[in-house]
């Protein structure tokens, strides 16, 4: 594991990369606010010929929202270059052929997704069952069209749903179970606001089963990128905050991985007696790159 | 080892000193087997869901079965892991069915829980996830609740400013809640975390039987919060043994080989009386089936009975 101190380190970076594949939460921004020297870093990669892709394990936007979402806050970006974990599940499903109707806990990025490769699903106005009794949940009924569950982060999370899910599920021969991700908390300036692998975990728990999940550390947006893409994974580097999600993806997926101290995990994290997920690099902040520029005039 | 071939009428088993079998067939009943059981025990712990009753209706022969007991001295004690209801709720539909039965004689994980939660006086202030059974036996123990069945829907801007949890509540229950959410959830997760609240919960079914159906128990609402807070719950519901400790208390019986725990489920009834040290009898009136008892090979009951209704045999062989 190098730590990335000089411009000779950072430039020995550029040399062996061709593609950077980008974190968000924790390594371009944090909270609402932008990293000092995030956009300027981007400019220097793309300026140096390199290829960018953005990966998101957040569900809860599209695509499209995500390119919004960069784009306003100063990064140039194409909606091709950004993946995240919503438009993960919909492209699986879409690349099995899945025909059905899906039944969906998660928030609007996930539904979007799947209406955009039309695909059927419904849930998005089950945040109304609140309040819904034990008798209601025991009595209810689902659609007999739905063929999957996919579950995400979900703020509108509450115990109807899980009960449909669970229906669907325990009697739908055949249901396909998929997850966008299995992150157990989402980082957000003091408060601790649980992530989609706890949604993930409650419906797991009730009903005895694994789902596939699409999201990091599972190595699927790989597949995209060297396919679709036609990434060289020999020479892309994964640039994350979190080990457990972000540089295992990376290490399992047989790419570099560079982490940046900007988000989740810490250096103690890292050197750790029992820390078994090691990056290729450390660096303070995705901006430490920028010092290879000294070295190139 | 463990049981190599059940059928409907008549049950086998390896005589290794951890099982012993009864025989029961449609003409002729092992008087004497069934008889011994009886004389052997003085208190009889019953599990209500799938035992007792099963959808509202109770099981064929469970009341005169209880009944039974009843008049041979024996003392019926109703164990369940549902926290959503009272005691004195419980006795009601209890006695509606046909058999009597005072509220001393009922315990609920919520009453177990709020008894051993009293015996924590520096525990002012306890958060609730539950239903009517929770709130309700806290209070009964004097305990302060907050929280409460109605709370906010959703997570907005003003619900995430409020997720900066007073430190006065020192403790979160987690029992089967309807109206949990992801908003109730994030609230106990940052109170665990952020003010070190301690974290119980009454039992952690995974899934609970309602009409044809099984839906979500409480083992799921727990479970989203151990995942998110990194933190295990301490549970006091069966599989553990507290509540045998509840019973020692207020029945003052130290001899635990007067006690005898019948259940239908294997992972919680049978291993609660492992737990407890106490020996147990199955069922096959609810969730475990014929070729769930042949694979089992660690949770191994004393006894097998086709159904609580068996002990009704009994009393029409006079």
């Amino acid at each position: 594991m190098k730590d990335l101190v000089t411009a000779g380190d950072a430039s020995e970076v550029l040399r062996d990369i061709d593609t950077f594949i980008f974190d968000m939460d924790g390594v371009l921004w944090r909270g609402s606010g932008v990293i000092e020297g995030s956009r300027e870093t981007l400019d220097f990669l793309r300026k140096s010929g390199k290829r960018c892709f953005f990966l998101s394990n957040n569900a809860t936007k599209s695509r499209l929202q995500y390119s919004k979402k960069l784009a306003d806050a100063g990064f140039q970006v194409a909606e091709e270059e950004v993946t995240c974990s919503a438009s993960l599940a919909a492209d699986y499903l879409s690349s099995i052929g899945f025909k059905r109707k899906v039944y969906v806990i998660g928030e609007e990025g996930i539904h979007l997704e799947l209406a955009q490769r039309g695909i059927t699903s419904i849930g998005l106005d089950h945040k109304n069952e609140y309040g819904a009794t034990m008798g209601d949940v025991a009595k209810l009924k689902i659609d007999p069209e739905i063929g999957a569950v996919v579950i995400g982060f979900d703020t509108y999370l509450n115990y109807y749903k899980v009960g449909y899910a669970k229906r669907c599920l325990d009697t739908i021969p055949g249901c396909l179970f998929i997850a966008t991700n299995r992150d157990f908390t989402f980082p957000m300036d003091d408060q601790i606001l649980p992530g989609g692998g706890v949604m993930v975990g409650c419906v797991v728990t009730c009903c005895a089963r694994e789902p596939y999940i699409v999201g990091k550390p599972n190595t699927y947006a790989l597949d995209a990128l060297r396919d679709i893409h036609n990434v060289d994974l020999t020479r892309a580097c994964m640039v994350g905050d979190r080990l457990d999600t972000d540089i295992l993806f990376g290490i399992e997926g047989g790419v570099k991985t560079l982490l940046v101290l900007t988000g989740v995990s810490s250096r103690e994290e890292v050197e750790a007696k029992d820390n078994t997920i090691h990056p290729n690099y450390i660096a303070p902040a995705l901006s430490t790159l920028l010092m290879a520029q000294t070295r190139e005039e | 080892r463990g049981i190599k071939q059940i059928n409907f009428l008549v049950y086998f088993g390896n005589s290794s000193s951890a099982f012993v079998y009864l025989f029961i067939s449609r003409n002729k009943m092992e008087k004497t087997n069934l008889g011994k059981l009886v004389e052997n025990y003085d208190y009889f712990m019953v599990d209500l869901d799938g035992v007792v009753w099963e959808i509202g209706s109770p099981l064929p022969g469970a009341i005169e079965a209880l009944n039974f007991l009843k008049s041979k001295g024996k003392q019926i004690i109703f164990l369940t892991n549902n926290s959503f209801r009272t005691r004195e709720d419980i006795k009601k539909t209890i006695e509606k069915m046909g058999f009597s039965v005072e509220v001393s004689h009922i315990f609920t994980s919520s009453y177990l829980a709020a008894k051993n939660i009293s015996k924590n006086p520096e525990l002012k202030e306890v958060y609730v996830v539950g239903g009517p059974g929770l709130f309700g036996e806290l209070e009964l123990q004097g305990i302060k609740t907050s929280g409460s069945e109605d709370g906010p829907k959703f997570m907005g801007e003003d619900e995430f400013h409020t997720l900066s949890p007073d430190p006065n509540l020192q403790a979160v229950v987690v029992g089967l809640d309807p109206s949990f959410n992801y908003y109730k959830l994030s609230f106990v997760t940052n109170m665990i975390v952020r003010n070190n609240a301690k974290f119980f919960s009454t039992n952690q079914d995974t899934a609970i039987r309602a009409g044809s159906y099984l839906i979500p128990g409480a083992g799921a609402l727990v479970a989203t919060i151990e995942k998110a807070s990194g933190k295990k719950a301490i549970n006091f519901g069966k599989p553990e043994p507290y509540f045998i400790q509840l019973f020692q208390e207020e029945f003052k019986e130290k001899d635990l080989k007067k006690v005898l725990v019948i259940g239908d489920n294997l992972k919680t009834d049978i291993l609660f009386a492992h737990n407890a040290k106490v020996d147990s009898c199955i069922v096959m009136t609810g969730v475990t089936t014929e070729n769930m008892l042949k694979e089992e090979k660690e949770i191994i009951p004393k006894y097998i009975m086709e159904k609580l209704g068996t002990f009704q045999q009994l009393n029409l062989l006079k």
